[in-house]
């Protein structure tokens, strides 16, 4: 009987507590606004720091709505950066051009965006007056425009500029792309066409590709002497036959030795922007690094 | 009961080991190459120099290399690259071109690690690098830029 009585006392303090403990709960829920904008704005830096941008830009702009906050307008335009959105990046950071601490900041952005769009007259002229841009401000600007210059087509400006910008660090690093840019190992698209003409194959062999040059060299020799061969034998529509493919593999040849330096020297110019796109991004293009954008 | 209980416990397992025979099997592994895309077995009527071209490049490809298999290594394939050249230039350009493609085809040393390796596992060798016009250049990155 004693044995029964604890059971059901323990039964009903469970269910005592149980009880307390959901209301308690309740009362809890009711005062706890988790959508303040306190929490919002935790929310948002973290996708932010968690390179969720599109969510992070919702809830920076449900913040941004009740207290205009600078940062997180320069945060949204960084965040539109990531994501390529790159024209609501440089809308967004345009509006802060009057602004005391992030103008100078957010006209570098817009001037590695205009960079990373390949627009770069743009960027010369939003670096041009870097006296506009604080001191600690203006070796970025500087650095920034410099390497503009490695991807433009425009002539090199002198590589004592390079020495004033750079830092020691990376200097070494960035005149051989320098050097590159300025001596690119480009061959010769006449000359691979002339070899050709002289000795079929010897243009591709001068761009590297020699297995093609000595099967052009094969393919013509073998063609041209059956054309000989069969004149030789008096066997004329096949003499004329060979003739006319001879013709038309000589001048493929040639033709093909003219394409093969030209795709060379594509593959120069694409190998140096890939190389420098590496590079210029693993330095974030130059560009002040911060704790608040997660860097 | 317990030991009849295990005994039957250790049943799905000694089924499931008879399985794993099967990874020992020869696999069975197609080498051919993946179709390249559709042919477009139609005659181009915009001029007389296309329309025999691509009459005589149908009945090629009707006759003998439907038949014989896909074999070409370059996507395009020799075929469509000469259609296709003469189609962006003109008949003696076209000519020149596919002249050059199938020499490079015909390459007796295979050395063709200058090519990139497109989705359709051939070497991507498109026309457009051949037009001589340096802004068309097109090259696959490994990188994942192009």
């Amino acid at each position: 009987m004693k044995r029964k009585t604890s059971q059901i006392s323990t039964i009903f303090y469970f269910l005592f507590f149980f009880v307390l403990s959901t209301s308690f709960a309740q009362v809890v829920s009711k005062t706890n606004d988790y959508f303040n904008l306190k929490n919002r704005l935790k929310f948002g830096n973290y996708l932010f720091c968690q390179q969720d941008y599109l969510r992070a830009i919702d809830e920076f702009n449900a913040v941004n709505k009740k207290i205009k906050n600078d940062t997180l307008d320069f945060k949204i335009g960084y965040a539109f950066e990531k994501m390529r959105k790159y024209d609501k990046a440089i809308e967004k950071f345009s509006e802060l051009n009057g602004n005391k601490n992030l103008s100078g900041l957010s006209r570098l952005e817009t001037g590695k965006i205009f960079l990373l769009k390949k627009e770069f007259p743009e960027v010369y002229k939003l670096l041009i007056d870097s006296i506009e841009y604080k001191n600690n401000l203006r070796q970025y600007a500087g650095r920034l425009k410099y390497l503009t210059y490695l991807y433009d087509n425009k002539p090199l400006p002198d590589s004592s500029n390079y020495k004033l910008w750079f830092s020691s660090k990376v200097l070494p690093d960035v005149m051989k792309f320098y050097r590159r840019k300025q001596n690119p190992h480009y061959k010769s698209e006449t000359l691979s066409g002339v070899l050709s003409a002289i000795i079929p194959g010897l243009g591709k062999i001068y761009v590297g590709e020699i297995g093609d040059g000595i099967t052009a060299l094969l393919f013509n020799g073998v063609l041209g002497f059956l054309a000989y061969n069969n004149f030789k034998a008096n066997h004329k529509f096949r003499a004329w036959l060979f003739t006319g493919l001879t013709a038309v593999f000589y001048g493929g040849n040639i033709y093909g030795s003219v394409a093969a330096a030209q795709i060379y020297n594509s593959g120069v110019n694409f190998r140096f922007t890939r190389e420098l796109n590496l590079f210029s991004k693993k330095h974030n293009y130059f560009l002040p690094k911060f704790k608040f954008l997660c860097e | 009961m317990t030991r009849i209980l295990v005994i039957l416990l250790f049943i799905p397992f000694l089924i499931n080991a008879q399985v794993d025979w099967e990874k020992w099997k020869p696999e069975n592994r197609i080498y051919q190459l993946p179709e390249n895309p559709k042919r477009d077995y139609s005659i181009d009527n915009s001029n007389l120099g296309t329309m025999v071209l691509t009459g005589v490049i149908d009945l090629y490809w009707i006759t003998i290399s439907d038949v014989d298999g896909d074999n070409c290594p370059f996507h395009p394939s020799c075929s469509t690259f000469f259609v296709k050249a003469v189609k962006k230039s003109n008949l003696i350009k076209g000519a020149l071109m596919f002249a050059d493609r199938f020499t490079r085809d015909s390459n007796f040393f295979k050395s063709k690690h200058h090519y990139k390796i497109d989705e359709t596992g051939r070497f991507y060798d498109p026309v457009d690098n051949y037009l001589l016009e340096k802004n068309k250049i097109v090259f696959i990155d490994t990188y994942g830029d192009k």
